[in-house]
């Protein structure tokens, strides 16, 4: 989807008293709002209803969260600038956009770091608290000052609103008010139903007291009111009428009810942002549903209950992010050497160590293939969007159980916090069904009688008499005894890579989004899916012979890919992870670090796969995939 | 029927093992289902079903047709042996659907307390005839009608030492006048629990009789007293007595000491007794009689002073008892 | 909540099981070791309590002492070093129709585990967790432990033990929810099999730390004690572990009420002669897998259930 020139008209808006104003109706298909606040201030929650209010009203809408690392970072620095940004367009959209077209700031140095960020559209429309310009404190009103001059280089359009003054009118603490008074502003902007804001927010504060909802709602009314006699602007995203029933959510809640629509009873984690969200979730509901979530006393224990379940028959799975995986690292192997199926979901954040906890990055692709010490085959899959990671965990499932084995599932930062509308699921009984049952297996059934051809074998649980076995993570035969043999070892390998080798037969070859030849091939994976396609369109919409390839399944990888990429004169990934550019001092093309889905894929196909890869900590946006496009281009073509 | 918010707080006492009993059968009906889904159905519906079971996310992506052929399986069922276990699957759905009514029963004046709660029982006890008929059915063995006499009726003393300890509690209403507890006896085994809510007037101690070491026996007024029963991991049986009736609870989990196990907590205060219910006055006194008896054998402390009218200067509450039930026992009027 | 499904539960009658019908492989455990004693104490319990053998299953770590598992008939799982508690958790928290132990070494529950072991005693999951404690790390051929005695030489310390040892009582005992905390020897068949007994049958986490023989490596640790009656002091109630004659022998005995957890942290601390018996006892702490037990749905249920959680996210 791609942005059109905004078209405009006018409109004389019936006297109200006040002077007649003449409002400018400004028609756009895609258009990209942020609201930036001191973290503390509530900007998630107001962003989250205006998205989920934009969705309701028919638009396509993609929101991502930006968030400070610490709790309570200094007010009025950049490093507090806390928020949402939330991308609305006539049709579904698939990532974040580019920049932002209005922006909603409660102070100058929180836009200056977006502004930092080059996150705002050269005649961004700026709305701003104007309590901090003409401030008391002459420090204060020096900073705004020397913000403005940093970037009056830009065309923003500044309106100055006075919030805290207008706020202070019904509370008497705007700092805990003032969201819904730009809520309030954002719903006369866009045109957005007061009524079913009301109800959003009747659901969001059904816990609270009827004085907090009052509040908040005479807030959103005075946030209105004053647009209403005060701005002389408003934005007009057409909709299109959706055939389908949908649902917004963010990846995070998706994973949860996918959990739960996968018949999955025990949530075993530990906090860590940005999985945590996802067990806050599912930890409200799923207890209705006979599950529970568990929170271990560290990663460890939380795969190791989950697997505990899991060897007791049950549906359970583990959810983390990146140190995290690290410290499951040992259990993982262990339910792959004992065939013990298990779903591992890894929202990953920037790394190593603590990295960027609360930020995007796809650093875990390598560690979640190869992390575990020995030979150790498993399933890893990358959802690309928040629908497929609601239904996602129903495959993750069945793959685990089926084929004895671990399901990884790596959703991202990106993912997790952001909001995205999509046809409501329709849930089946089957996605559910219920795990094995107590029956009596005939006496000496083994635990692992292999079809030697399949490495498939079949399962037995506690509780089944005749089954009776002990599993072990030592080298075992057929029948987990303990062989340390050359002949056990090995066909234990055999048996277990076997049957990750028949699993890869089952998949499908992928489709290439564009032609299925041509100059460049992009392939990526996961959340950037939206983006890149949104480059590659453009690209081609220049008349650059380009196509890209989104991958899901990353182990086993999908089948096809040397034949496909021989269709292009050049392959090359666009990744979330840090890769050496080629230009910086020291760097060969024998000592670069590559992306990591480059060096997976050059190693299983033998394809000079190039990269172009970034760490900003946020997601890629379509211009800088599109400019990377350009000069990826093999010599002797079109850029 | 006046008592009905007493069975409803019988029902929330009991709701761990009320809840745990439809929990396992919702469990086992989804298990059934899923034999039936993967063994059932010809090759088409299997790969159909295999394509649900796989979701939409694997749509593109997995060829379900091939995922599916691995997981052939060799156990083909015959047409009658997929009828039985669907006649199974009914059974077990018609009782689950009936939610918490499963678990009451409604004794109409005159009518055998005894054959009520076996009834009951049997009709309960379908549950787990069903359950066997589909795991004989599953190994392709079943004796001639077998499966028809599981389906329809599944008498208390077929149940299986784990069926036992499975075994849904009953909450009974009946009359006072109808409560002969003794034909019980038979059904307290397992983690049977039972909870009679005693309309009008009934005997002093008309539990007495079930006193055994491991089982558990409660008269009481308060349903919230039932958390005890509820509690116990064993059998037991509690009456919400009326006013005039005697409170005591044997526990046989509330120690090593014998004392500690029964604790009376009142005794009638009326000495006026009729007969109830062809339970003769020399037959309650007896009742009573029993109850100082075993008080008496385990050196009873009670935990609360227990109530009695017209009792004995003496502090010993054994003594106390023996001198209130003698004064009781009025051997001239024979009902 | 006893079992989650009604299959199977039809199956159990009349079946008597003898203690062959517990045995599993061959112990390998060096001649003398005092894992074999416990793995006997273990099968006569086993028989005593007619468990059924796919309802019975032991988790393990790594060690001597966590080859436990192989030699029974039961259900099993050799998991990782330290790591048996989560699995057992895990099984346990699901499974309430099992009987779930866990075999441990002192590196495994001490050391490594050392988290799994406090925490589970906070969860107090109705395990009965067995800790088989021979002051060294066996399997890995001689290195300290936690539980080494300060001064025993070993292959990382060779000079001997720089630390004192910890005290496995005296550090379960102060964890919240403790449950059940007692001490036996493997040399002491009877007492040990009254111990586990006991544990078997106390709801809710039962730790039992059983002082064990290592011919190999720390043979000088109980040996005095195995011959010397005296070096042992029994703590004895009538709601501690019955002595069943051993008064005739063991001379030392102290009375300790097994309620009193002030005094039983005070036994706890050592003071010359090895303690052994019910520390501390308390049968009302609720058990994690029935605070956290929820009634199953079916699938209908569910589906009913997710569809009005999702009208909440409808557009
Ligand atoms: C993560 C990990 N670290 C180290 C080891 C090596 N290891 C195996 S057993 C063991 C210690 C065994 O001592 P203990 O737990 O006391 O058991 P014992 O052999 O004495 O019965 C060690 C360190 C391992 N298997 N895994
Ligand atoms: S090394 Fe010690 S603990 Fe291990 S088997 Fe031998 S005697 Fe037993
Ligand atoms: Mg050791």
């Amino acid at each position: 989807m791609t942005a059109t020139t905004p078209a405009s008209e006018t409109e004389a808006l019936p006297d109200k008293g006040a002077k007649k104003r003449d409002i400018e109706i400004i028609r756009v298909k895609d258009y990209t709002t942020e609201v930036v606040t001191d973290s503390g201030e509530g900007a998630q929650k107001c962003s989250q209803i205006f998205a989920s209010v934009s969705a309701k009203s028919g638009n396509g809408v993609w929101s991502v969260e930006i968030i400070p690392a610490e709790i309570q970072p200094p007010a009025r620095t950049p490093a507090s600038a806390s928020g949402n940004r939330i991308r609305i367009a006539t049709e579904a959209v698939t990532n974040w956009g580019d920049s932002a077209n209005l922006v909603m700031a409660f102070n100058e140095q929180v836009l200056l770091a977006r502004h930092r960020m080059d996150a705002l559209a050269e005649d961004a429309v700026i709305l701003i608290e104007d309590m901090w310009k003409n401030h008391d404190d002459p420090d204060i009103r020096k900073e705004w000052e020397e913000a403005m001059e940093e970037m009056s280089h830009r065309s923003y359009q500044f309106v100055l609103v006075p919030m805290e003054e207008e706020c202070l009118k019904i509370v008497e603490n705007p700092r805990k008010g003032k969201n819904m008074f730009a809520l309030g502003i954002l719903a006369w902007i866009y045109s957005r139903d007061l009524a079913k804001i009301r109800e959003i927010i009747a659901e969001l504060f059904k816990r609270k007291s009827k004085e907090i909802y009052d509040n908040n709602v005479a807030l959103l009314d005075l946030g209105y009111k004053w647009a209403d006699e005060n701005l002389d602007f408003k934005i007009d995203i057409p909709t299109i009428e959706s055939e389908v029933p949908r649902v917004v959510m963010n990846g995070n809640q998706a994973i949860g009810f996918g959990a739960i629509a996968a018949g999955m009873e025990l949530c075993s984690m530990y906090p860590i942002t940005p999985a945590t969200s996802a067990s806050h979730h599912l930890g409200d509901i799923i207890e209705k549903f006979g599950g529970i979530v568990h929170q271990a006393e560290d990663e460890i224990a939380a795969v190791g209950v989950a697997i505990g379940a899991s060897f007791a028959g049950k549906v359970a799975f583990t959810i983390t992010s990146g140190p995290g995986l690290a410290l499951k690292t040992e259990f993982i192997g262990l339910a792959i050497m004992t065939e013990m199926p298990l779903v591992v979901v890894d929202v990953q954040r920037g790394g190593p160590a603590t990295g960027l906890p609360t930020k995007v990055e796809q650093g875990d692709l390598l560690a979640s293939i190869f992390g575990q010490p020995g030979d150790a085959p498993h399933v890893v899959f990358a959802p690309a969007t928040m629908e497929e990671c609601f239904l996602c965990m129903t495959t993750a499932r069945r793959i685990a159980e089926a084929f004895r084995c671990v399901v990884m599932v790596l959703t991202d930062a990106n993912l997790a916090t952001g909001q995205q509308p999509f046809p409501r699921p329709d849930l089946k009984s089957e996605w559910m069904a219920a795990p094995p049952d107590l029956m009596a297996v005939p006496e000496g059934t083994l635990p692992y009688d292999w079809d030697s051809q399949l490495g498939l074998s079949q399962r037995v649980i506690p509780g089944q008499p005749g089954g009776m076995h002990v599993v072990t993570g030592l080298s075992h035969d057929e029948n987990s005894k303990i062989g340390y043999s050359p002949e056990v070892h090995e066909r234990g390998c055999q048996m277990r890579a076997r049957k990750m080798a028949v699993f890869q037969q089952t998949l499908k070859r992928p489709e290439v989004h564009g032609d299925d030849s041509g100059d460049l091939l992009v392939v990526g994976w996961g959340s950037t899916w939206g983006a890149i396609e949104e480059a590659v369109d453009r690209a081609r919409d220049d008349g650059l012979k380009v196509s890209s390839l989104q991958l899901r399944f990353l182990s086993p990888l999908e089948p096809g890919l040397k034949d496909i990429f021989s269709k292009f004169k050049k392959v090359m990934t666009v990744e979330i992870s840090y890769s050496d550019d080629p230009n910086d001092p020291f760097i060969t093309d024998e000592n670069r670090r590559r992306g990591q889905l480059s060096w997976l894929l050059r190693a299983q196909t033998l394809v000079d796969v190039d990269c172009w890869t970034r760490v900003p900590g946020q997601p890629l946006r379509p211009m800088n995939i599109l400019q990377a496009i350009r000069d990826h281009m093999p010599n002797g073509v079109k850029k | 029927m006046p008592s009905d918010e007493r069975i409803e707080s019988a029902l929330e006492a009991l709701s761990g093992q009320t809840k745990s009993f439809r929990s396992a059968l919702a469990n086992t009906i989804e298990q059934i289902r899923n034999f039936q889904a993967s063994h059932g159905s010809a090759t088409e519906g299997k790969v159909a079903r295999m394509k649900e079971e796989l979701g939409p996310f694997a749509t593109g992506l997995i060829d379900a047709d091939k995922f599916s052929a691995l997981f052939a399986d060799s156990l083909k069922l015959d047409t009658l042996t997929l009828e039985t276990i669907d006649k199974a699957l009914q059974t077990l759905t018609e009782l689950a659907a009936r939610g918490d009514k499963l678990f009451v029963v409604d004794v109409a004046h005159g009518e055998s307390l005894r054959d009520r709660v076996a009834a009951a029982l049997e009709d309960l006890g379908r549950a787990f005839g069903a359950a066997r008929v589909f795991e004989m059915s599953k190994f392709g063995r079943f004796p001639d009608n077998e499966h028809a006499r599981s389906l329809g009726s599944f008498p208390f003393h077929r149940w299986s030492r784990g069926e036992r300890r499975m075994a849904p509690p009953l909450v009974v209403s009946v009359e006072g006048c109808d409560l002969r507890a003794a034909g019980l006896a038979e059904f307290m085994d397992g983690l049977e629990k039972l909870v009679l809510v005693v309309r009008d007037e009934s005997t002093p101690v008309p539990l007495v009789r079930l006193i055994t070491p491991g089982t558990f026996v409660q008269q009481t007024v308060d349903p919230a007293d039932l958390n005890r029963l509820a509690s116990w991991s064993g059998p037991g049986i509690a009456a919400l007595v009326p006013e005039s009736a005697a409170r005591f609870v044997h526990d046989p989990g509330a120690g090593a000491d014998a004392g500690a196990r029964l604790t009376i907590d009142s005794l009638p205060e009326d000495r006026r007794r009729k007969p109830v219910g062809g339970v003769s006055v020399s037959q309650q006194s007896e009742e009573l009689l029993q109850l100082e008896s075993l008080a008496g054998q385990m050196g009873v402390k009670p935990a609360a002073e227990p109530v009695v009218a017209g009792a004995a200067a003496s502090s010993d509450p054994v003594d106390k008892l023996a001198a209130w039930l003698l004064s009781q026992a009025d051997l001239k009027n024979v009902g | 909540m006893t079992e989650c499904s009604l299959l199977g539960c039809g199956q159990d009658e009349d079946q008597y099981y003898s203690i062959q019908d517990y045995e599993g492989g061959i112990p390998r455990w060096c001649p003398g070791c005092g894992d074999l004693a416990v793995l006997t104490a273990v099968e006569k319990l086993l028989e005593a309590e007619q468990l059924a053998p796919e309802k019975t299953v032991f988790v393990s770590g790594i060690g001597c002492s966590s080859r436990f598992p192989h030699y029974l008939k039961t259900y099993g799982f050799h998991g990782l070093h330290g790591r048996a508690l989560p699995v057992a958790t895990g099984v346990k928290l699901r499974r309430p129709d099992l009987h779930v132990f866990a075999v441990m070494g002192d590196g495994d529950c001490c050391s490594i585990g050392a988290a799994h072991w406090i925490h589970t005693t906070r969860y107090n999951t109705n395990i009965v967790a067995l800790l088989l404690d021979n002051g060294v790390y066996g399997l890995t051929k001689n290195q300290t432990s936690p539980t080494s005695p300060e001064g025993y030489p070993s292959n990382t310390q060779p000079r001997g033990a720089v630390l004192r040892p910890m005290n496995p009582i005296a550090t379960t005992l102060g964890v919240t929810n403790a449950s059940f905390v007692a001490q036996t020897g493997d040399w002491i068949p009877d007492h040990l099999y009254e111990t586990i007994s006991a544990g078997f049958r106390h709801k809710g986490f039962a730790f039992i730390r059983i002082l064990q023989r290592c011919p190999q490596y720390t043979t000088p640790l109980f040996d005095e004690a195995v011959r010397n009656p005296d070096l042992v002091e029994f703590m004895v109630h009538p709601n501690g572990i019955p002595m069943n004659g051993l008064e005739q022998i063991y001379k030392h005995q102290i009375p300790h009420d097994p309620s009193d957890l002030d005094n039983g942290r005070r036994l706890a601390e050592p003071d010359g002669r090895f303690r052994l018996g019910l520390f501390y006892h308390n049968d009302s702490i609720p058990c994690l897998e029935e605070v956290r037990q929820q009634p199953l749905r079916t699938a209908e249920e569910k589906i009913e259930l997710l569809n009005a959680e999702l009208d909440r996210y409808a557009v």
